[in-house]
């Protein structure tokens, strides 16, 4: 208490620690490209089993996990942590609890649990649970981490300047609670030895899989949604310069969220052995999950109303948005997916991977790469980014790839479906298993080049922050009607 | 000034709380009973935990992370009964850990897939899948029939699994080390391991009986995948779900 | 350990509506709109409470 109380009465605070979320900037940067060229590269893969090499490191089922690890935990966790650190001293207008050192823990404490989880895949070491794949010494490391991690951001709201908590730190706190929860409950696992990286599941069979996606589900709902949300309703607020739509919708928006988000997993093992109680469970709440999600789409695009001009001139802005109208798509499409005769011709098919990217690419990603871009010139005390022309060309470079791959995988995956379950005149199957992936390859071609383009578009943006933290303005007709001038500085 | 300190550290004490409880009582709800409620899982005959070999052969399967492309979870649809077989239940994956139902089928279920091949069909299309399925997109995993099989500390292996429940015996754990190269041998002695572990497959697995490995395991593992329940003797309507 | 679940299994939809109900009245109760409107511009005003150490760097 006194300590606080000396705090607010030392004016002036101490400054904003921005060094730290410029590191976790460019490692969200980095990570994207490692985690998007893994994810073309095993596309291609799929296409083409050759690029398999007959080795085992560079197999489908060890690349796999490197790229879903990569683009959800290191590129979009590097995002989170990185503009969580940013957003929550601006908001609360206090330096980060713990200053230089703790929050320089968490940074190369959870780089260092990424790179032991990769080397991890690419050898063997893995749980083979999916999204949750490290073995249990690098399940333990990152808890520490993240312990780390909530100590600082609670901190830092405890000694903050500003009153009212804003919005977006309760979705960041959400987020780092739930995700704790998650991670422990679901790693529950016993080592063979304590020198041995091999370790036994606490759960067997039907609860085993009952927990997977209940920490499966929610980590699509607690680490890739509330936490994007947060950056939502900070960023696309300030880059428009107005305030969120309705602030109140925002409240209801988030309990409601977090309330019925949890209870959605089972929808991931319809028809499966899990009990018809919690499969029918799953579906109610996931369809329910459609009121919120698009409540929260609508405050978010509604930001703009008045401003709508401002899409057209700023293309960062035009990422953001546009994240928030896949959001809507894919939460849309998921309580669809997750009723349970849409699911019995979803599931197990490229739908289900379709899905998944229009979330991950056109939301999660979209939604980074506006913040990152906003960022990048803030952080670096730049005028503005190098190039507002290359912003543009990466957003629609991004965007086709996006179509490319959705729409192949819509295709790919009703068709799989579909042909599973043909019968001919005789009341015979119609297709053999084989056939059904014959019939697969063409779409996976253009699901690869789809994943192409939005990988070239992340080395563009790369380009573009690299110069511009050089300090670079490239020469070029301004951006329409001259960039909404940066922000802040 | 204090007094607003005063008053948000109770507003964050107050959201902290708030979110915890909300988030966990989905969890309390939804998946704590699959643990108490008793028909979570039917009573069948024939289940038994796996022989040393097939868990060491399991234990391969996790970590290639086969289960991304293979799911183990026959659903109750005439056309995956008909290509796969009896819909899977609940018990069959009791000894399971981790479940491998997987989410994505890139290639077939294997639930039930023991049987339906030849230990040498097994072999060849591990090595090289296109080999057997020319339009196969399955990685090849030729190092599995050169690798020797790691086996010295299988009796651990036993030991954890028997300590989180899984029905173990101190025989099974003591003869651990010599299941797992007598059901690999032709012509061992294997009466006292099918007496632990009935039905067991046994005979060389990879085409090369002096070796023991990393093939024969895997194989010995794909090979009683969806064995164990005699379905001649279930009864659905018994088993209740 | 049965007893809990139990509790929770009959009080979740209890919950579920009074979190639900009490989230609206206070986010829209008439004395609140101000605070919350105020909460709001959080964002927009931020850089008034710019670190010192960059204010001295511009000026």
């Amino acid at each position: 208490m006194t300590a606080v109380a000396q705090t607010s009465a030392a004016r002036p605070a101490e400054p904003y620690l921005e060094d730290i979320v410029k590191k976790f900037t460019v490692a969200s940067v980095f990570w994207a490209l490692v985690g998007l060229f893994v994810g073309v590269y095993i596309a291609f893969q799929l296409a083409f089993p050759v690029l398999n090499l007959d080795l085992p490191w560079t197999t489908f089922g060890r690349l796999r996990p490197l790229h879903t690890s990569a683009v959800i935990f290191a590129f979009g966790g590097n995002v989170l942590i990185g503009t969580s650190f940013f957003v929550v001293q601006r908001t609360c207008r206090a330096s980060l609890f713990g200053g230089e050192p703790l929050a320089r823990f968490v940074f190369w404490g959870y780089q260092l649990f990424i790179v032991m989880a990769a080397i991890g895949y690419l050898t063997g070491v893995t749980q083979s649970k999916e999204y949750a794949e490290p073995e249990w010494f690098v399940d333990i490391w990152l808890t520490i981490v993240w312990v780390a991690y909530l100590a600082v951001f609670l901190g830092t709201i405890l000694k903050r300047e500003e009153p009212h908590i804003y919005v977006a730190n309760w979705f960041y706190l959400a987020f780092i609670v739930t995700i704790a929860l998650l991670h422990v409950g679901n790693n529950l696992a016993v080592p063979v030895s304590f020198f041995g990286a091999k370790s036994y599941s606490a759960y067997t069979g039907v609860q085993d899989a009952m927990t997977q996606w209940w920490y499966g589900h929610n980590a699509v709902g607690f680490f890739l949604t509330a936490g994007f949300l947060a950056i939502m309703y900070y960023f696309v607020p300030k880059r428009a310069e107005r305030p969120v739509y309705s602030y109140r919708l925002s409240i209801v928006h988030f309990w409601a969220l977090i309330f019925i988000y949890i209870w959605a997993g089972p929808h991931h093992l319809h028809y499966t052995a899990l009990p018809d109680w919690a499969q029918t469970l799953g579906m109610v709440f996931s369809i329910m999950l459609w009121m919120p999600s698009w409540g929260g789409m609508i405050n978010g695009i509604m930001t703009l109303s008045g401003a709508w001009d401002k899409l057209r001139t700023d293309p960062v802005l035009r990422f953001l948005v546009t994240a928030v109208a896949f959001y809507g798509m894919s939460t849309f499409e998921g309580p669809l997916m997750s009723i349970r005769a849409v699911n019995s011709l979803s599931h197990y098919t490229d739908w289900t991977i379709g899905h998944v990217h229009a979330g991950a690419l056109g939301w999660v990603a979209m939604i980074s790469f506006g913040a990152l871009y906003h960022l990048v010139p803030v952080l670096w005390k730049r005028a503005g980014l190098y190039s507002m022309r290359l912003v543009s060309y990466h957003f629609w470079i991004a965007t086709v790839g996006i179509v490319l791959y959705i729409t192949a995988m819509w295709i790919s995956g009703i068709m799989q479906g579909l042909m599973w379950r043909a019968y001919d005149e005789w009341g015979f199957l119609q297709y053999s298993f084989i056939e059904t992936v014959e019939a697969m390859h063409p779409y996976y071609v253009v699901r690869a080049l789809g994943g192409t383009l939005f990988l070239i578009g992340g080395f563009v943006m790369a380009y573009n922050m690299y110069r511009t933290v050089k300090g670079d303005v490239r020469v070029e007709k301004p951006f329409e009607t001259a960039p909404q001038s940066a922000p802040a500085e | 000034m204090k007094l607003i300190h005063a008053k948000a550290e109770k507003n964050l004490l107050v959201l902290f709380l708030a979110v915890f409880i909300t988030v966990s009582i989905g969890g309390i709800v939804e998946v704590l009973p699959l643990f108490t409620i008793e028909s979570t899982i039917e009573k069948v005959k024939g289940m038994r935990p796996y022989t040393p070999l097939e868990l060491t052969g399991r234990n391969i399967y996790v970590r290639e992370g086969c289960y991304l492309c293979h799911s183990q979870m026959i659903r109750p649809f005439r056309d995956e009964t008909e290509r796969y077989g009896h819909y899977s239940l609940a018990a069959e994956s009791m000894y399971d850990r981790p479940f491998q139902w997987g989410s994505k089928r890139t290639g077939p279920d294997l639930a039930r897939v023991g049987g339906k091949y030849s230990n040498d069909w097994h072999v060849r299309h591990l090595i090289n899948p296109r080999a057997v399925v020319p339009e196969s997109v399955m990685p090849g995993y030729p190092h599995l029939a050169t690798t020797p099989l790691k086996v010295d500390d299988i009796a651990d292996h036993l030991k954890t699994l028997k300590f989180l429940g899984d029905p173990y015996s101190d025989e099974m754990i003591a003869s651990a080390r010599a299941d797992i190269a007598d059901q690999a041998t032709p012509d061992a002695d294997v009466d006292g391991l099918l007496k632990r572990y009935p039905k067991a497959a046994v005979g060389d697995f990879d085409g090369h009986p002096d070796r023991l490995t990393e093939m024969d395991a895997v194989i010995a593992y794909l090979q009683v995948l969806g064995r164990m329940v005699d379905f001649t003797q279930f009864d659905p309507g018994q088993a209740d779900r | 350990m049965n007893e809990v679940v139990d509790f929770f299994r009959s009080i979740w939809g209890l919950w579920l509506m009074a979190l639900f109900v009490g989230v609206v009245v206070w986010a829209f109760w008439p004395r609140n709109r101000k605070k919350f409107s105020d909460a709001a511009q959080i964002p927009l005003r931020d850089d008034e409470g710019e670190a010192p150490a960059h204010k001295d760097k511009k000026g």
